[in-house]
Parts: structure tokens; sequence; C-alpha cells
């Protein structure tokens, strides 16, 4: 039971994870949180099923056109609502970023209905039998991918030179200028990443949980939590706080309740914060205000 | 400039917040008058020659599919009467609808305003047994009968609540058709999971308070939440407990992933359950619900003719399909509508909800769903049956 | 034609006029200083030079490009400034703290190799190569500072006026034609200071640049400018050699009277 539970954590906490990073890379680059993530996520999920159910895409075709419109969404958003509110206080930032979530969610429910529908894995789900252990190619896919778009970004921004440009403009945006990199361009490209990431999140969560218009409620809070938890602003930070989120709330629900299962994650951060409040691989205070 | 953007910014987000909240109505008429009814010869006339039914009900929401359903159906029944002239030929029925979103709190507020705002003569709702228990205070200090087609925890008439009617089968008849059709099976161990709201507990509660009298021991009980996704653990410890089969009490969304869950983790059970006869059960499941043996008051797969001709005209109507809430909704209508037909009979004033009450108490109608009569505590007996899903299609069960 | 032309330009915020008609040329491969008391307004014409306030008033040219314009709705953009050619170190330093010395330099030919920028399809070969040449160039620049040594030293670690020398090394990788630098003695000892001066007239002559200073260092100053510029509350008072600054009357009266440091 123990490490079925495990392994279930596991899969579930690389979601959190691929969700963390996306949350962490605003959070570096522009500062403030984006409270719409998950929603742009339940909107991209949205985005591959209507091209699989009414434009009849092949699963792989739908969900790479998919991470493309998400970016596209990210984008726009970036430009007609966050640029208006860019030089004004954090908290408007914040509450146009709600606001961007209300509208979303409320939308999709206008556009796609309000009973969840079922999404296909590309994945299979029949279990395989490891050790005596039932683990579905599904659950295994969804680890690797995750953890495989996660390794990918970190090498984005380490060895490829756009990368390297969008990272020196999160840490340092008057020096970047200053070595000629358009920082506002900068700033445009992480948000669209984000949002593409936050596609690819969705369509690995949507075969679990079906794709719905309140899909952001739970998976977008623990993808805060999850980034906090492993220090706002680090790539690995969101790596980890993901996996410990999901390992955590599996095996709180095993031995303690498992009503109270979603209470876990936030436990765990609350925890951690009192102890070590930067978050778990964060050294100093960053300080964006 | 800016001020001015910010003043009409503002004022369209109250006037779309506005738009959200409030019900959709079919029509907005008022119409008391005080025309005398043409049909009543006695000195008692009606305040209006329209009869007003309020419906309460989730139309958005997780529950939206369920909520719909009463909809539907009790649109099509008004429909139906009113083409015919009306109650008695010549009453039209004016139905005003109110979403409670499945909310407690949001379902009293419709209540209330259907009772004082729109001077509702019945109410029919709500789906959701927690919002049923919630709002059923308003009609009830109001006077006004409320009869709920779908709600099934047993306080709802328990409470000495003497305007609140049920037409919808009590999870003790629920509980009592599932656990003999387990003893009939041969099971003696059974797991069972349940939704952590007023329906699921409510349902819980019964079954483990009659699983002696038929021979069975529950051997583990797990509660979930509505929305939760991941049921690995639940399933988990019901299988380690080792029973003969799953019970089940909850809603189609939960129950289409934990079968799923259970295909996956390699749980081979016979799953039983009640709340989760619902179209979208299969849509949701796919062949992970194969099998599952689930008791309700009503099946379209009944060949009774009105029953036929009622599944056929609401698909044709509406192009979904639906669950035993519909018919029992469609009832409803009917039930009132006798009702009122034999109060002008009597020369009695329906205008009045203490009177409309005393003709409802003491219906005895039958429609699509049997014959209904009600209790002293306004509670419905039926006969239950037990459907499953076999190649995707609801069959119902010989067994008894 | 002046390498930079700066013509009656004013920069005023709500009420208040922090820079007024000032006139300021920057001839090729010249030395030239900003003096002025603090709050004079020498670090707002910096910023309207780089791009980063936009001209209430009048325009700005560099090398024949007119960078600021008061008839434009904003300042040209400071990273393509940049590409122009301006380079500028800042008041407090703005390290890449977490990097290498190295490295640090290295992030100042991002701009250089413009074509690349844009190639999200990792090309490792390529990618390697340009890599490789950018190290040597950035190594070159350190070994004509002095700073080979500490290549690979963690930027934040390495003692202040070290820092405020690799700042105009990460500035020099820009190639620019004009070195913008605010207040770089500041924090610096005798010693530093003094080599300070050499690296400046160095820098001057290997990359053939002009240089453009604010400094509040008299002795720095009067040593090494050309030309000088004294501004008060915004507006140019004085403008000449040291000599020719240090006899004006107004200059010593808003000034040169005080001991400052």
């Amino acid at each position: 039971m123990l490490v079925q539970q495990i392994l279930n954590g596991l899969t579930n906490g690389s979601l959190y994870a691929l969700m963390a990073v996306g949350v962490t890379m605003v959070y570096k680059s522009l500062g403030m949180l984006n409270f719409a993530h998950g929603d742009v996520m339940m909107i991209g999920t949205f985005i591959c099923l209507t091209l699989i159910n009414v434009g009849g895409l092949n699963v792989l075709v739908a969900i790479p056109l998919a991470v493309v419109c998400s970016a596209a969404l990210g984008f726009c958003l970036e430009r007609l609502v966050l640029r208006r509110v860019e030089f004004s206080s954090f908290v408007n930032l914040l509450i146009a970023t709600v606001g961007v979530s209300y509208v979303l969610r409320n939308g999709a429910m206008v556009l796609f209905g309000t009973n969840p529908q079922k999404f296909p894995s590309i994945f299979s789900t029949t279990p395989l039998d490891i050790f005596g252990f039932k683990i579905t190619p599904q659950s295994i896919g969804t680890i690797c991918v995750s953890l495989a778009l996660i390794i990918a970004l970190h090498f984005f921004f380490t060895k490829v030179k756009i990368g390297k440009c969008m990272e020196l403009a999160s840490s340092n945006p008057e020096s970047a200028t200053m070595m000629g990199i358009n920082v506002s361009l900068m700033r445009f490209m992480t948000f669209g990443i984000s949002a593409g990431l936050a596609c690819c999140a969705g369509v690995l969560i949507a075969p679990y949980t079906y794709a719905r218009a309140d899909m952001s409620a739970t998976i977008g809070l623990k993808a805060f939590a999850a980034a906090i938890l492993g220090g706002i602003g680090n790539l690995w930070g969101a790596l980890l706080g993901g996996l410990i989120l999901g390992v955590v709330e599996a095996l709180g629900a095993t031995y303690i309740s498992s009503a109270y299962r979603d209470a876990f994650s936030f436990i765990v951060l609350f925890i951690v914060l009192f102890v070590k409040p930067t978050g778990l691989l964060n050294r100093k205070i960053e300080n964006k205000l | 400039m800016k001020k001015l953007t910010a003043l009409l910014l503002a004022l369209a987000m109250v006037l779309s917040l506005a738009a959200c909240g409030s019900s959709s109505s079919t029509s907005d008429a008022d119409t008391s008058t005080t025309t005398t009814s043409e049909t009543s010869d006695s000195t008692t006339t009606s305040s209006s020659d329209t009869f007003k039914i309020g419906l309460v009900c989730p139309l958005s929401g997780s529950s939206a599919v369920s909520g719909a359903i009463l909809q539907n159906a009790v649109q099509m029944a008004v429909d139906e009467i009113n083409e015919e002239g009306g109650i008695n030929g010549s009453i039209q029925i004016e139905l005003i609808s109110a979403d409670d979103e499945a909310v407690p709190a949001t379902s009293v507020t419709a209540v209330q305003k259907l009772v004082e705002q729109d001077k509702v003569n019945v109410v029919i709702g709500s789906q959701p047994s927690s919002c049923t228990l919630a709002n059923m205070e308003i009609t009830e200090a109001a006077h006004i009968p409320q009869i709920t087609p779908a709600s099934s925890n047993v306080s709802i008439t328990e409470s000495g609540n003497d305007y609140i009617y049920r037409m919808t089968s009590t999870d003790t008849t629920n509980a009592k058709t599932l656990l003999k059709y387990a003893q009939s099976l041969g099971y003696t161990k059974i797991a069972m999971c349940y939704e952590s709201s007023d329906f699921g507990t409510g349902g819980y509660n019964i079954v483990a308070g009659l699983v002696e009298e038929y021979g069975i021991e529950m051997v583990d009980s797990e509660v979930y939440n509505s929305g939760d996704t991941d049921f690995s653990v639940i399933l988990g410890k019901m299988d380690a407990a080792q029973p003969d089969c799953f019970f089940m009490w909850g809603y189609h969304t939960e129950c289409a992933a934990i079968m799923t869950q259970m295909q996956q983790y390699g749980y081979d059970y016979q799953m039983i359950g009640y709340g989760m006869n619902s179209p979208e059960l299969v849509t949701l499941g796919g062949d992970a619900v194969e099998g599952i043996c689930i008791c309700t008051s009503f099946d379209a797969a009944d060949p009774d003719p009105d029953v036929q001709e009622f599944d056929t005209k609401y698909q044709e109507l509406y192009g979904t399909s639906y669950d035993q809430n519909g018919p029992q909704s469609y009832d409803a209508v009917y039930l009132i509508a006798d009702a009122v037909e034999r109060a002008i009979a009597d020369g009695a004033d329906w205008s009045s909800g203490e009177v409309l009450n005393e003709y409802i108490a003491s219906a005895e109608y039958t429609g699509l769903t049997g014959t209904t009569t009600f209790d002293e505590n306004g509670e419905m007996v039926k006969d239950l049956m037990i459907i499953t899903v076999k190649d995707g299609i609801h069959e119902i069960i010989d067994w008894q | 034609m002046a390498l930079l032309e700066i013509n009656n330009i004013s920069k005023v915020f709500g009420g208040l006029t922090a820079v007024g008609d000032l006139d300021l040329k920057v001839e090729e491969t010249q030395i030239s200083a900003i003096i002025g008391p603090n709050g004079a307004g020498k670090t707002t014409i910096f910023n309207m030079i780089t791009g980063a306030y936009h001209v209430t008033k009048g325009t700005v040219v560099f090398d024949g490009t007119v960078i600021n314009d008061e008839k434009a709705p904003n300042a040209m953009k400071p990273h393509k400034i940049v590409e122009l050619g301006i380079a500028r170190t800042f008041q407090n330093i703005r390290l890449f703290k977490k990097m290498s010395v190295l490295d640090n330099v290295m992030t100042g030919f991002h701009s250089v190799s413009k074509n690349g920028m844009f190639n999200i399809i990792y090309n490792p070969a390529k990618a390697k190569k340009e890599e490789e040449a950018n190290r040597e160039k950035a190594l070159e620049i350190l070994r004509f500072l002095g700073l080979e040594e500490l290549k690979d030293a963690n930027a934040g670690d390495i003692p202040y006026g070290t820092q405020r020398i690799l700042e105009i090394g990460r500035a020099l990788a820009t190639s620019p034609k004009l070195l913008l630098l605010d207040e770089p003695a500041a924090g610096m000892n005798k010693a530093e200071k003094q080599d300070l001066i050499k690296i400046i007239h160095r820098v001057r002559e290997k990359y053939n640049l002009a240089v453009l200073l604010v400094e509040h260092d008299m002795e720095l100053v009067m040593d090494i400018s050309e030309e000088i510029t004294v501004v008060n509350f915004g507006r140019r008072i004085a403008c000449g050699t040291a000599a020719e600054v240090q006899a004006n009357e107004e200059v010593i009266e808003a000034y040169l009277g005080r001991s400052d440091d």
C-alpha cells in the first residue's frame, strides 16, 4: 500500500510540478503570481478536446496544436491585460489575473458547457503488474513527460540563446537591457511559454479528472503551494515542491484521512514556510517589490 | 476620461453580475389581475388566472446535468398542459425557474425569490438533498407546498414540515432494495464508499444501520468529496478489507472516475449503488462502468407505453437522456394540476397555499412512475427496480 | 557632427523640472564629465541618453540617429540604443551577482551576435562555436582589465572596486562607441581610483570610444576630463576645460566652494 501510494503521489506530484514551473517562471520574470494559470490550463485542455471531438484530429496531433494555441492565448493576455496594468501596483496586477481567471472560467462554461467531459489519454490505461504493484502506462508516461518537459526547460534556459536571454531578463532587467536584451519581449515570451506549459499539464491531467470548467479549482492552488514550497522563482524548486506535495498528499490520505486529502498540501506548505520562509531551495529572501 | 471609463466598467460589471444571478424566467409578466376566473362559479374568486409553478434546481455547476433534467421534464409537462388549454382547461401555468447551483445557501435565496417576489403557488425542487433541506423552511413558513422529485435524504420528510412532499424513493427504500439484491447474490461482506454530502452520508448511515438485517457485514467504509479525482487511497483500503462487493452512494461523475480507477488498479469487484443513474455515467465512464448495478424507480428501458412515449418525446425535444428524476418531475407537475382540478371541483380556493396543500396531501395520481400517494409525512412509497449497464446500455434486471 | 548631441533637452516630472534647456556635446573618443551638486539632474541626463526617460523637450542625437525626441511618443527602446553603441554602468552595481566574472562579461555579447537570437532550433555545433568565440573575446577584455585571474570567481564575491571595473568590462563587451559611467569611483580608495584613471585612458585608446562620466571626486574629474559640463538645478552653468571650469565664479559658488566627500 505504501509503495503504491508513493507511486500515485509521484504521478500527481509530477503534474503539480509542471504547473508549478509555469507559475514560478512568471513570478521570476514578471514578479507576480498569475492567478489565471489554472484557468489557462483548463482552456488549453478544452481547446485540445474541441480539436479532437469537433475537428476530428488525432490526439497526438491535437495536443501540439492546443499547446501552440495556449501559448498564443498567453501572449494575448500579456499584451492586452498585463501590459495595461504593468506599471501600476503589485495588487492591481494580482487582481487583473483574478479577473482574467473569472472571465476564462465563465467563458468556458458558456462555450463548453458545465458537465465534465471525458478526455482521451495518450497512454494506455491497462495496468501493468510490476513486482506486485499495479501501475498504468499512463502513470509512468505522465511522470516521464512532466520530468522531460522540466528538464527541457532547464536546458532551454541555460543553453539556448533566447532562453538565456529570458533568464537574464528575469533576474536583472536593468542590466539585461544594458546588454541589449529586449526585456519587454522576453517577458512576453515567458508568459507565452508558461501558458503552453499549462496546456501540457492540462492534457496530462484531464484523463484523470475529466475536462471541466472548474478544473483549475484545486490544482491551481496546489501549483502555487508547490512553487512556494520549493522556493518561488526556482525551477528545480517547483519540481521538488510538486513531487513533495504529491507524495505527502497521498500518504496523508492513506494514513490519516482521505477526506482531508486536499488539506495536507497546505499544511506542509505552512510548516515549511514557518521553518524556511524562502522555500526549500531558495537561498535568500527575494524582494521583488 | 479615465474616471468615466472606470465608472462605465463598474456599471457593466454590476449589470453582468445581476444578469448572471437572476433566475431564468420564462416570462416576466406578473399577471395578477382581479378578473374573476371563468371556471369558478362560487363566490371565492381566484386572484389571477394563471397558476405559477416555481422550480428550483441546479442549472449550472457540476450538478447542472441533473438539474437540467428537472427543468426539461417540468417544462415539457407544463407545455403539454398549457397546450390543452391549461389546468382544468383554462388556467395557464407559468413556470418560473431559479438556479441554485447545487449550493444550499443559493438555494435558499432562490426559493425566497420565488416565494416572495414571484409569488408562486407551489415549488418543485430541489435536486440535491442538501439544498432541499435548506430551502424547504422557506416554503413551510410561507405555507406554500413544495414537492421534491429528486432529493432522497430521509430528514426531509421527518422534520415535521407539513408542506414538503417527496416524489422520489427515499434512501431507506433504496438501501433496502440494494441490500436485498446483494443478499440475493450471496454477498455477505461489503465495502462502501460514499460522498461526504448530506446525500452520501445519509445513504451511508441508513445502509450501515440495515446491513445486519440482511446478514451482511460492512467491512470498510470510505468517504470522498464531490469533485475529488483521485480515489486510489479509498479503493486501496476497500480492497484491503476483502469484501465480496463494493457499495457506492454518490453521483455519476465520481462514480465514473472511481470505476475507471478500479479498472486501472485491477480491483475487480461488483459495484452496487445509488445516485449515479445518469445519462452521463456511460459517457464519462465508458467500459469501466459495465456491469454496475444501480437501484432506481424509473428507467427508460421499461416497456410501458406511457414511459416509451415520454422517452421519445423527451429525446425529440431535448436530445439528451435523463434519469428517474425526469419522469418524477413530470408526474409532479401533473399531480399538482390534478390537485388544483380537484380543488376547483370542490369549489375550494386553490390560490391559498394551505388549501392547495390539503389537496396535494390527499393526491392519488397515476402517471409515468406508477401510482403516487403520500403518507402523513409527505413520503411516497414505491417499488424499485435494479438496472445494470450492459454494452453501454441500461438494462432492467429481473431478480425478484 | 559630434558623436553625441544633446540639444536643449528638458525633463519635467509633474511640477518639478529636473533638467532644463540643457545642451551637451561629446565628440568621438573624447573623455567628458558632468559634475554638479547632488540632485542637480545628472543621472536624469544619463537616463535620457539611454532611453529610460523620454525627453519633455529637445532631442538627443547619437551618431546621426535621433534616439530621444520630444515629438516622438516615446524614446527609442533602451535595448535598441545599446545596439546603436551606447553602454552604461550604474551608480549601484548591477552585476549578475550569481554568475562568474567571465560569464558576466559574456552576457554582453548577446546583442552583438544578433543572428541566432530567435534560433529556437538549437544547433549545438553552431552554439558551441559561438560560445567559444565569445569566451575568447571575454577573456581578452578581462586580460586587458587585469581581471583574468578572477575569471571563475563569483561576481558577487570579488572586492567592491573590482566589481566596478568588471561592470566596465561587461559594458565593453557590447562594443560601444560611447561609454557612460555613472559615478564609477564611488566607494573606491585612492589606489583603486588611480587604477580607474589608467583604465579609462587605456580603454579609450584600445577601443576607440568616447567616455562620458558623472563623478563627485573632483581630483579624478579634473585629471581625466577633456571637457567638463557643470549642472546645477538641472541647468548648465558652465562648460569647458578643467582650468576654465575651476575658474568660473558661478561654479565656485555653487559647488567647488564646499569641501566634498
